[in-house]
């Protein structure tokens, strides 16, 4: 047990702690901007390596063969880092049994593409004998499909590579399209498929600079709006040289953003920044909370982003107002947890279930904070955790960081021993407020969960909890309200909200944290003209993807001494 | 437009006026989807339902009805061995379905029941039972209904099943097995039965209500903890066919029905569609909002007989209820509807149990969303 | 659907007959008593070479009751603690290390994580190295067809402790019907099957797949050294999938009694005690086949999440928030809503030990093969405390490598002194292990044989 001496020292470092995690970020608490840095002088961040996340895969397979292929097998899962995954996507790996997973998958695709009804349509052409190999055919299939999958026409070595090894397998398996079909399974496994590659070439309109290569930058603009890989205009933009002129790659950046594709890239951004794969693993209770299933939590999720998506793409909304609109969606499902009527046949319902509902003034719901999706996501399976919904509103809504508790932390001075049953939530977490070890960190969370208590562990409304009523007031950085709607405003109106969407959406684009140059240009530059902009998500999505900035990259580092880590790869070996 | 806009505004008005009523209770209709529908049966604490005993099982009625038919003793013997065992049941089942004997010929027993004698299986002795004075006449064959008190009930339904024991609850609270089964597997592919209750201004006392029972287009569904959702959306089918409409009075919580037709539609693996005629109902509304209640009236037999009979030896064997039996039972306890050439009555009292949980109903075809008090309109009040 | 012929079907479960069909009844993989490579006397392979030695890890969150599971005696013959009951019958493939900890170096403590993290890898800092399984199994299993497998009774493939690197996470199984097709699917090679054909689609994706190593050179010169590390990785675990297609396309050994087991119903998935346990099960029967078919030597086992997640039904409280919320009872001096769970999650382990104990091998059981690593990630759950961490070293009393049934106590010591035992003890040439702190060439000498 830790003795006095040592609990007293953690308590103290906790404060410390505590008190700089709220000073340590300050152009998210909104400070003044500065005067807004001359971007030619803006070094541009390194070139990231990204795996291909779950949904970015899915898009390309459906994008190259079609939507009518099913893809079997287990993803490896995505890894979260600095809020994104998409960032951390620039941090993981391969391992053997997620090789062995690509491997399942890939060859349940070229089955299919294979197959007696895809095939003709797939392959351009035919070979000249069923049995033999055919590297004329082969090769034009490779370097079609080729160029599509690994978003980059394929060099010479590998177009023979890959056409050679068809002419082997072809021998081995005795027939032209078994053997073309086991090529298109390596191809499918290949790194230049399953990751996202950025090559830096050096910059001719700023010498000394380096930009990513033409298929490079397409690959970096169509992943970030569309979330898959380029289609074919862009590809071919990127072979023209389209894209090395400002003027070419403004084009393909405005006719991606009237794109309807524009709305998977919009939606697999926010459900990246509001951690929607957590709901994979989310378990409730079913008795407790039987209207819960991975069929609600799939609404909920497409609930939140048709709000999102019909409030940014469609309406053009002010991104703020995300936290106050009562304009939503309803599905069945979820009306049976709102606890409303959704009519078959109300006006604007559509075939898939789906209708748009508003909540009446004066509702207690407002916002997507008050949406199943973030209610039902940060709780337990068979409670609501105040704490866990104030965190992740920081850490997702304002891209503020809580620290970890320390080591050692002596919970026995929590404790009232003489009475623990405490009725509501707020009750229970009164030690939460009156500790010194715990106000720290706890009291940038819990004041905004517990504002938001109404709304039970899957969301839905409950005006007491076990015969008290319950007090739904709470305060965030000095603003104080009464009610989960004045939660909802006071969120609309933090500086951190826009700017972190601000910086989320850049460090998603480039698939890392940005650097401190490119920090203080996003606050500067991009947080004042998207206040100018009225924070409207395209023009903001735009501003991005046409800066000079967005493509900028430095130079590789040089080969280091050999770190540890590679020291130890070489032993595994 | 008008009528989405008005829609609004009554949910507006729903979400204000519910603020500030007690719960539930401000003359809106309720609505409803049935989460249980089977036969109201008494299992008598003190016994009295069932003096001599369930009927027996098919070890022994087989043994019976085998030997009545000229088997000898080692045969039948060897075919009720076989029955038990395991790996040699399956040969024994033709040999019971063709036990009927028609000029000496083998017949079905199942599809020709007649061509079994009557084994006469044992009936409800007992004095309980739930329902409804439907005739008017307190007759010595009636129940008293063990909730209300109510003399001279007719449910000669439940004196058929009530001592078979696949068929009979067992505790004042349980489910019949077989019924349980047959509910469980098909409730979700049943369309779902809609009621709706106009009219219920004071939670205790209504002079007039009106009872609508419908069936949705959508089947009900269960949650995940295994009981019938509740406050999902269903549109009611305007089919006059099953559209039924009743008038009633509440005093003291229970709602009481003018006497009325019943049509509704049901599975062809149960029943396939209800017919009751001469039906009444009383129904009750609990804290929770969930509706309780009984449905009786009067009912073609044949139906009841059939629901198990075209089963066959599946159900007679495995179930324990000699259906040629059960075939004669409910002839015999038929009482109404005689036919005109036979005399013999066609239908039968009969009582059913039925569950509702709050739902909300819409009406499509006539573009009217009907609005229900929910449990966070009235958790919002407090 | 013919309702009389699901009757009739059913008829030889004569009551009750479609209730059993709803609720899902309980279904265990049979295992055959397995004798896998033996040669005659059943002592050693075919081959001449000696039975394999498994290493495992089996991992459980929020730790257990400090006072109720440290043996009162050291060495030898120790009596096994309250909250240690039901391994009992195992007492003697069993040692137990008290008082082992993890330091954390000034690094941050990621609760429930941070303590695992330095015993399994050696450091609780940014760049964790190869967790131990990564090591044991690169030195003892190149030559299976799995490297390891990694499972998940809750369900979920992030449950797992097992890593090479920050950017190579080993993701658990989460369902024990996909890890039985992954072994028992189309490429299990059937050792007993009359003639053995390699499968043709197998040798000619093995020679395509080998080719992706061409281009590496040229992939890796444009990349920067961190992105490099990363496909440096990506090429490693290309080598581990060849090495897995040579095996597939080998002829296996006759074995005498490796039948493929059958196959799992899908169950469902949770965190409440009974469905985690019964998920376990599951997964610690098809893992015994694996290990006693050598389809892989080393299994990761990751229990609960770091800060349990397992509930009882129908209440809200986790193990966790009972570890920080329970009132110590005045009579027992400890928290009785937490000691019930780690009363259940000891009862999953000594399941898993029962099994391995259950398959005969040679002239003893899988248990006397298998070295079991079992640990949590912290002393008192409530205090968040890092001191005496249970570790565990279970079976492999047959193996000849490691001596078992002591208590080892210490006092303050790194909990890397453990793994570096299990390391020599495995016959890996390795000095000391872990960095910092963390950092030990002292192997605990009473284990050696």
């Amino acid at each position: 047990m830790a003795s006095k001496g040592k609990l007293l020292f953690g308590g103290v470092a906790l404060l410390i702690v505590a008190g700089a995690a709220v000073i340590a970020f300050p152009e998210l608490t909104g400070q003044k901007a500065k005067k807004p840095a001359d971007i030619s002088s803006i070094a541009g961040g390194p070139t990231v390596l990204r795996r291909l996340t779950q949904t970015q895969y899915q898009h390309v397979i459906a994008d190259v063969f079609g939507n009518d292929i099913t893809i079997g097998g287990r993803f490896e899962p995505d890894i979260r880092d600095s809020g994104l995954i998409e960032v951390g996507a620039g941090k993981v790996s391969v391992p053997a049994s997620g090789l062995e997973q690509y491997g399942k998958m890939a060859r349940s695709i070229s089955v299919q593409v294979f197959d007696k009804a895809h095939r003709d349509s797939m392959v351009g052409c035919k070979p000249a004998s069923p049995n033999a190999p055919d590297d004329n055919c082969a090769g034009q299939f490779v370097s079609q499909v080729g160029r599509l999958l690994y978003r980059r026409p394929l060099t010479q070595e590998e177009t023979a590579n890959l056409v050679k090894g068809a002419a082997d397998a072809t021998k081995t398996v005795g027939n032209f399209y078994g053997g073309l079909q086991i090529t298109l399974t390596t191809m499918l496994q290949a790194p230049q498929f399953l990751f996202n590659w950025e090559t830096s070439v050096a910059d001719r309109s700023h010498p000394g600079q380096f930009t990513l290569n033409a298929y490079s930058k397409a690959s970096r603009l169509s992943f970030f709006l569309w979330n898959s890989a380029p289609d074919d205009m862009l590809l071919t933009a990127a072979e023209k040289g389209e894209l090395d002129t400002k003027a070419g790659f403004t084009r393909q950046v405005d006719r991606m953003l009237v794109s309807p594709r524009l709305e998977a890239g919009a939606r697999a951004y926010f459900a990246d920044m509001f951690n929607f794969d957590g709901f994979n693993n989310l378990s409730k209770d079913p008795t407790i909370y039987p209207k819960y299933s991975f069929g609600l939590a799939t609404d909920a999720q497409e609930q939140t982003l048709r709000t999102v998506s019909n409030h940014l793409l469609v309406k053009d909304g002010d991104y703020r107002d995300l936290f106050t609109t009562r304009d939503t969606f309803m599905s069945r499902q979820l009306g049976a947890v709102y606890s409303i009527p959704v009519p078959k046949d109300a006006p604007g319902a559509m075939p898939d279930g789906w209708q748009p509902y508003s909540f009446p003034a004066g509702d207690p719901r407002s916002g997507i904070l008050m949406q199943v999706s973030f209610l039902a996501l940060h709780s337990h399976p068979g409670r609501t955790s105040p704490t866990l919904r104030g965190k992740a509103l920081r850490e997702t809504i304002l891209c503020q960081k809580v620290p970890d508790p320390p080591g050692n932390v002596n919970f026995n001075v929590v404790q009232d021993t003489k009475n623990p049953a405490y009725k509501t939530v707020r009750q229970r977490l009164e030690a939460h407020r009156t500790q010194p070890t715990c106000t720290g960190c706890h009291k940038m969370m819990d004041p905004i969960g517990l504002s938001l208590e109404n709304f039970d562990s899957i969301g839905t409304y409950r005006a007491g909890e076990n015969g008290s009523a319950i007090d739904a007031s709470g305060e965030i950085d000095g603003v104080k309200f009464d009610s989960a709607e004045g939660l909802g405003k006071a969120i609309h109106d933090h500086p951190a909200t826009t700017a972190c969407l601000v910086n989320r959406l850049y460090a998603y684009a480039v698939g890392r944290q940005p650097t401190k140059s490119e920090t203080e240009w996003l606050r500067a530059d991009l947080g004042k003209g998207f206040a100018a902009d009225g924070y409207k998500f395209k023009p903001l999505m735009r501003r991005i993807a046409i800066s000079d900035v967005f493509f900028r990259v430095i130079a590789p580092d040089p080969e280091t001494r050999p770190t540890r880590q590679a020291s130890l790869q070489g032993a595994a070996q | 437009m008008t009528i989405w806009r008005g829609h609004k505004a009554a949910v507006a008005a729903l979400m204000l006026t519910a603020s500030f009523t007690t719960p539930a209770m401000a003359g809106q209709t309720k609505g409803f989807v049935v989460s249980w529908f089977n036969q109201a049966e008494y299992a008598d604490p003190q016994g009295r339902d069932c003096p001599h005993g369930v009927n027996d099982g098919p070890e022994i009625y087989y043994r019976k009805e085998l030997s009545a038919i000229g088997m000898s003793h080692a045969d039948v013997e060897k075919y009720i061995n076989d029955f038990l065992d395991m790996s040699k049941f399956k040969q024994t089942i033709p040999i019971a379905q063709m036990r009927g004997r028609i000029n000496g010929k083998p017949a079905d027993a199942y599809a020709i029941p007649t061509s079994v004698p009557d084994p006469h299986l044992k009936l409800v002795e007992g004095p309980m039972g739930y329902g409804f004075n439907l005739d008017g006449k307190v007759g010595k064959n009636d129940f008293t209904d063990p909730e209300t008190g109510e003399k001279g009930v007719k449910n000669q339904l439940y004196r058929v099943i009530g001592c078979i024991n696949e068929l009979k609850t067992h505790t004042l609270t349980d489910r019949p097995p077989l019924q349980l089964n047959y509910w469980n597997v098909l409730y979700e592919q049943m369309p779902a039965w809609l009621v709706e209750i106009d009219g219920v201004d004071d939670p205790k006392n209504n002079k007039d209500v009106t009872i609508t029972i419908t069936r949705a287009f959508e089947a009900p569904s269960k949650d995940s903890g295994g009981n019938v959702a509740t406050n999902l959306t269903f549109s009611s089918d305007p089919n006059p066919r099953w559209h039924n409409v009743v008038h009633g009075t509440m005093k003291d919580g229970m709602i009481t029905t003018d006497t009325f037709d019943m049509n509704m539609l049901g599975d062809p693996f149960w029943i396939q569609e209800f017919h009751f005629k001469q039906a009444k109902m009383r129904l009750q509304i609990d804290e929770a909002g969930n509706l309780r209640g009984f449905v009786g009236g009067y009912h073609a037999w044949f139906p009841f007989y059939w629901q198990y009979g075209s089963e066959g030896w599946g159900v007679d064997a495995t179930n324990n209820i000699d259906l040629p039996g059960f075939y004669y039972a409910l002839k015999n306890a038929a009482d109404a509807d005689p036919d005109p050439k036979t005399g013999e009555n066609r239908m039968i009292s009969s009582t059913w149990l039925m569950e509702a949980v709050p739902a909300f109903v819409t009406h499509p075809d006539d573009r009217r969303a009907e609005l229900t008090p929910t449990n966070e309109g009235a958790a919002r009040g407090k | 659907m013919n309702v009389t012929q699901r009757l009739a079907d059913l008829a030889p479960n004569r009551r009750g007959f479609m209730r059993g069909l709803l609720s899902g009844a309980a279904v265990t993989v049979a295992l055959p008593f397995l004798d896998c490579f033996l040669n005659a006397n059943g002592t050693a392979l075919a081959s001449g070479a000696p039975l394999p030695t498994r290493f495992g890890t089996w991992f459980w969150g929020c730790g257990l009751t400090p006072g109720r599971w440290e043996p009162k005696q050291r060495g030898a013959g120790y009596t096994m603690p309250d909250e240690l009951t039901m391994l009992s019958p195992y007492a003697d493939q069993l040692s137990i290390f008290s008082g082992f900890k993890t330091f954390l170096d000034g690094n941050g403590l990621t609760p429930h994580q941070s303590g695992q993290r330095g015993i399994i890898t050696g450091t609780t800092g940014k760049e964790p190295d190869p967790s131990i399984d990564v090591l044991i199994a690169d030195a003892t299993g190149p030559n299976t067809r799995f490297r390891s497998l990694e499972v998940s009774p809750m369900g979920n493939p992030n449950n797992t402790i097992s890593r090479r690197s920050n950017s190579i996470i080993n993701a658990a199984e989460a369902s024990p019907m996909a890890l039985y097709a992954r072994l028992f699917g189309a490429e299990f090679q059937d050792p007993n099957a009359a003639d053995f054909k390699p499968d043709p689609r197998i040798m000619a994706e093995k020679s395509v797949l080998s080719a992706i190593k061409d281009s590496r050179e040229k992939l890796s010169g444009q990349l920067g050294a961190a992105d490099k590390a990363r496909l440096d990785e990506y090429f490693t675990s290309l080598r581990q999938i060849e090495q897995q297609m040579t095996i597939e396309l080998q002829k296996p050994e006759p074995l005498a009694a490796c039948t493929k087991a059958e196959k799992p119903n899908e169950k469902p998935v949770g965190t409440d005690v009974e469905t985690t346990f019964a998920n376990h099960k599951l997964f610690a029967q098809i893992l015994a086949h694996a290990l006693a078919c050598d389809q892989t030597r080393v299994m990761n086992i990751s229990y609960t999440d770091g800060a349990s997640s397992l509930r009882k039904v129908g209440e809200p409280t986790t193990q966790h928030i009972h570890t920080h919320e329970d009132p110590i009872d005045d009579k027992l001096g400890y928290q009785p809503g937490a000691a019930y769970f780690e009363n259940q999650i000891m009862l999953g382990f000594a399941t898993l030990l029962e099994t391995l104990k259950s398959v005969k091998e040679g002239d003893g059981t899988l248990l006397d093969r298998t070295v079991v690593m079992a640990l949590s990630e912290c002393g008192y759950a409530k205090q968040h405390t890092l001191e005496s961490i249970p570790v565990f070293l279970a079976g492999g009393k047959g193996s000849g490598k490691i001596k078992t049934g002591i208590h080892v106590a210490a006092a303050g010591e790194p909990g890397t002194r453990i793994g570096l035992t299990v390391q020599q003890c495995l016959g890996l040439s390795v000095n000391s292990w872990g960095v910092g702190s963390m950092r030990t060439a002292r192997p605990l000498t009473e284990l050696f044989v």
